[in-house]
């Protein structure tokens, strides 16, 4: 029949209903689908597919999908291939639901198909959706609880394929690139690398990272954290501040990252520079796992505790130092080592080592700083590392080094630091090492003293040393005295004269509680071991018994007129102090004299010279005794003359009386020149003229 | 069923045809855009398909009254294009004391109206209400093209409009637009939306595609023959088969087209009359009348 042409072209498609309509109810009647009736299904035109296949049901969609992506064969491919685009929503769909069931089949299939196609861009779309959409991450904010177990066969659908180019599957790449650091994309991509990295595959690994952080330039995503990590650590693209600063706040939020990036830092010979960023997420993981392992109660959570301290420990047993790792940075391996029950491991020697040691201490310095809230770790870190830091041999006489010394001085005034550390010098006696190689500045031990209050006399020690040794060096005039006359502010004029350098030592080491045994035992105790040999080495050379003596007394003198601070208007206290500076200075005598404190020989000296001043004092005594004599007579021949004037007219005295006089005050004067400061009514053994007895 | 509905927005060039106030020269282009259509391609469009002007002393408070609204279909360099026509009611006089019946006309590509499921209701309501042109014809727009938002066609909709006037009488409307151009009489009494809602049912039950060959009018002008294959109107002329709303009568069917329309019927019988719409409304490639224009 001759139709016209619009007609016949009319009726054409009104007659494709019909065929069309048995096809759609066949392909509604589930039951009845199977493979022939998919493959006849699909032979039909790519217009009727198009047609019948939005308005089929979704379980009927899902069966002929089924049967044709189970059934790999050339028919079943074409027939796939040629209605890609149609049926491509719901093959992602039967993909994404197959891989939630821990299946790569439908995933792996639909791949093959997409790669038939012949571009790269189905299979690019394809990955993009089923790894990472809506449909995939789920809306719901508890749905990154199921996310593990959803993202572990996807990266086994990922391992299967090939690392792409750097510039294939852009789309894809985009979409992992995007997301928060702990959302979905980040943990993908961190199963994925780490997936690739425990089964060996480094090169794989490194594909990977290379195609979503390499040198393709980011998109104009927002820059999160875990990608300006990863930037850097593969393409060393953001500045290390930054990175340092994502590195950061990426393993506060999941301390796991640092795994991750430690792993993937050291397949890209990254470590050395990464190491230092990566130090306190690894020290953070190893909190998570120190927390884990106190905190389980199920088995689930005791397997999750041993699955992330092996984890952790497969880091920490990285070779950081052949890979170059510096001192500083291993101290947090260390700290994160320590805190999960391992031994330390690169704790430099503080004498061998000493440029290492240094860079050690200060960066264990910061993982105790970072540790400020973690007591008992920070506590056992320190612990550890004073114990090989401060080690005392028992048998060696040796000072400690100066790397250690330098540590203690470092750490004595710091709150955080000192009571452990005081405490542990206390408990395995260092201070005598310290003190005998006189290491420790009198500050030192001040600060030390502060927790533990043994040290408080040390603190004087080391004054007292430090007196004694620039007094045998000769830096200071041992009994120099200047005297001093000034107006202060008010007007008020003070003269007086300053104290000797060695007394105000003895002064300030009896200010400070130290016995006078104590305090012989350390001037005894100093010695120059760099003294040259015409210079004296110790203090017996160095002063002389007289010149001790001399500054014994003055420290008397000191003590007895120190200031007191209450009332004492009889005078009592004032007594008393005087009484306990004679038994100080007497005790001083005794000691020196009686015991071979500085030495027998300098003892008998010593005493000698204490005899001969008390004689000298006797002998001043007899001249003031025979001049008061004098004096007397002197008076009573005034009178004798005054009644001889009256009554015998004569007006001389005696002759060889006056003269008499005139010798004995000569002498008297003569004496108290050559004693100089000595003044004329000090009393000869000690102590000030006219001082209550 | 309920059926989603999405906007859509779609490209338009356009051009203000009328004359000047007062002036001397007659009905031309006073604004236009300045896009990919050149001035000579944009002047030929809105040219071809031509409702007229009314009659003077037109009642403008009829139903029949302006604006009528013409849909063309245009083709230039192998791209198909259907155009909207808005034909307004008169607004000032020319030199000589003549009303000056102005008219906006749209162009838009075929396929992204098909695309956005554009049916002739949308496009008209896409339109409606802008002004191209102040009163003297100077324009209101610079010379880019409009970006207009658009509402699909719901099938649902043009059922229940085709069942209102009766599936049998629209069909064979339908089937007599496959043989020729068709005038449907009996129309005088529609307001503009139900003469849109007509026009749609009608195209509606031929499958989509031949809307890219289909040109129609709410109303024409008795005052000359009008081109388009699809009008409302109760005037005879020689070019259209005149076929009444009331009843169709016996239409000069060809062969196909008398087969069309009884496989429709048939159709429409055996399932849901929104699936054979939808069925058909899914056949958007572009189809052909192939047979003869209607002749001015």
């Amino acid at each position: 029949v001759n139709v016209n042409p619009a007609a016949a072209a009319a009726i054409r498609i009104l007659v494709e209903l019909d065929r069309e309509s048995e096809l759609d109810r066949r392909a509604r009647d589930v039951a009845s689908i199977d493979l022939e009736f998919a493959l006849v299904y699909f032979a039909e035109p790519r217009g009727v597919v198009g047609r019948v296949w939005p308005s089929l049901p979704p379980v009927s969609r899902d069966t002929l999908l089924d049967f044709l992506l189970r059934n790999e064969s050339q028919d079943t491919t074409r027939a796939l291939v040629k209605t890609w685009d149609i049926v491509v929503r719901d093959l992602i769909a039967l993909a994404i639901s197959d891989l939630d069931r821990d299946s790569t089949v439908i995933a792996e299939r639909g791949l093959r198909v997409a790669a038939a196609i012949g571009t790269g861009r189905p299979i690019d779309q394809y990955l993009e959706y089923i790894l990472v959409s809506w449909g995939v991450t789920g809306l719901s904010d508890t749905a990154g609880a199921n996310w593990p177990a959803r993202i572990r066969p996807r990266v086994d659908l990922l391992l299967a394929l090939q690392v792409p180019g750097p510039e294939e599957f852009a789309m894809t790449r985009t979409r992992l690139r995007v997301g928060v650091d702990n959302g979905w994309q980040a943990q993908l991509v961190r199963a994925l690398i780490t997936e690739e990295l425990a089964t060996g595959e480094i090169g794989r690994a490194r594909g990977w990272a290379e195609w979503l952080f390499g040198s393709v330039g980011p998109g104009d995503e927002k820059s999160q954290n875990w990608l300006t990590a990863l930037d850097f650590i593969v393409a060393q693209r953001p500045t290390q501040g930054a990175a340092a600063s994502a590195i950061n706040e990426m393993t506060h939020a999941d301390p796991a990252w640092a795994i991750f990036l430690a792993w993937t830092a050291r397949a890209f010979e990254r470590l050395p520079d990464s190491l230092e960023l990566l130090g306190p997420g690894l020290v953070r993981f190893a909190l998570r796992v120190a927390d884990q392992d106190a905190r389980r109660t199920t088995d689930e959570d005791a397997r999750k505790a041993a699955a992330d301290r092996d984890a952790l420990r497969e880091v920490l047993e990285i070779a950081f130092v052949k890979l170059g790792a510096l001192a500083g940075d291993l101290a947090w391996v260390d700290g994160a080592r320590l805190i999960i029950s391992l031994e330390s491991r690169y704790m430099p020697h503080p004498l061998n080592q000493v440029d290492l040691f240094k860079q050690y201490a200060a960066g264990l310095d910061g993982v105790l700083h970072f540790l400020a809230n973690f007591q008992v770790h920070r506590d056992l870190i320190q612990d550890v590392f004073q114990r090989y830091a401060l080690h005392v041999d028992p048998n060696a006489d040796e000072p400690f080094p100066l790397a250690t010394v330098e540590l203690i001085k470092k750490w004595a005034p710091r709150p955080d630091r000192e009571p452990l550390l005081a405490r542990y010098i206390q408990a395995i006696g260092a201070e005598n090492i310290l003190l005998a190689h006189n290491q420790l500045a009198p500050e030192d031990w001040k600060n030390l003293a502060v927790y533990v209050p043994e040290f408080r006399g040390l603190e004087s020690t080391g004054l007292l040393w430090s007196a004694i040794k620039q007094i045998i060096e000769g830096k200071t005039g041992k009994l120099t005295r200047e005297t001093f006359d000034f107006n202060d502010e008010s007007g008020v004029r003070h003269i007086g004269v300053s104290s000797s350098a060695l007394a105000a030592a003895l002064f300030d080491a009896c200010e400070n509680n130290m016995s006078p045994r104590q305090i012989l035992n350390v001037i005894s105790s100093v010695r120059l071991h760099d003294a040259a040999p015409h210079q004296p080495s110790d203090f017996i050379t160095a002063v002389s018994e007289d010149e001790l003596q001399e500054a014994l007394r003055e420290m008397q003198s000191l003590l007895r007129n120190r200031p007191i601070d209450r009332e004492d208007p009889t005078g009592h206290l004032k007594k008393r102090q005087y009484e306990a500076a004679e038994q100080t200075w007497i005790e001083f005598l005794a000691l020196i004299t009686s015991e071979p404190i500085l030495g027998a020989g300098y003892g008998k000296r010593f005493w000698k010279a204490v005899n001969s001043r008390a004689r000298h004092g006797e002998k001043v005594h007899r001249r003031l005794r025979r001049w008061l004599w004098w004096r007397r007579l002197r008076g009573r021949f005034s009178v004798w003359k005054r009644k001889r004037a009256v009554g015998v007219q004569s007006n001389a005295g005696p002759p060889a009386a006056q003269g008499s006089r005139r010798r004995m005050l000569g002498r008297h004067a003569k004496d108290v020149n050559r004693d100089g400061k000595r003044g004329a009514g000090e009393n000869p053994v000690g102590g000030d003229a006219g001082a209550p007895r | 069923m309920t059926e989603t509905v999405s906007q859509s927005e779609i490209s338009a060039e356009w051009a203000h045809i009328s004359k000047v106030n007062g002036g001397a020269a007659d009905f031309s282009i006073l604004a236009a855009s300045q896009a990919t259509l050149g001035p000579q391609e944009l002047s030929d469009f809105s040219a071809s398909f031509v409702a007229g002007v009314p009659a003077p002393d037109v009642d403008l408070q009829l139903p029949s009254a302006p604006p009528w609204v013409t849909f063309g279909k245009h083709e230039s360099a192998g791209a198909r294009f259907v155009s909207v026509t808005v034909q307004f009611p008169w607004d000032g006089v020319d030199q000589r004391g003549r009303p000056i019946w102005s008219r906006d006309f749209y162009v838009f590509r075929y396929d992204a109206a098909a695309r956005g499921d554009l049916s002739y209701q949308s496009l008209y309501r896409s339109v409606q209400g802008l002004k191209l042109a102040g009163q003297g014809g100077q324009p209101l727009l610079d010379g880019r093209p409009l970006l207009l938002k658009a509402d699909p066609q719901p099938m649902d909709e043009l059922a229940t409009v085709i069942e209102r006037y009766g599936l049998e009488r629209l069909a064979a409307i339908a089937a007599a637009l496959l043989d020729a151009p068709v005038a449907v009489g009996g129309t005088g009494s529609l307001w503009l939306a139900q003469r849109l809602q007509l026009l749609d049912a009608i195209a509606a039950l031929l499958p989509r595609g031949f809307r890219a060959d289909l040109s129609a009018s709410s109303a024409v002008s008795g005052l000359n023959v009008p081109k388009m294959r699809l009008i409302l109107t109760d005037e005879e002329d020689s070019s259209h088969q005149q076929m009444h709303l009331a009843s169709p009568g016996a239409p000069l069917w060809s062969e196909g087209a008398r087969e069309y329309y009884e496989l429709l019927l048939r159709m429409a019988q055996n399932r849901e009359l929104p699936a054979v719409l939808r069925y058909l409304w899914s056949h958007w490639e572009a189809l052909s009348f192939i047979t003869r224009e209607a002749t001015p």
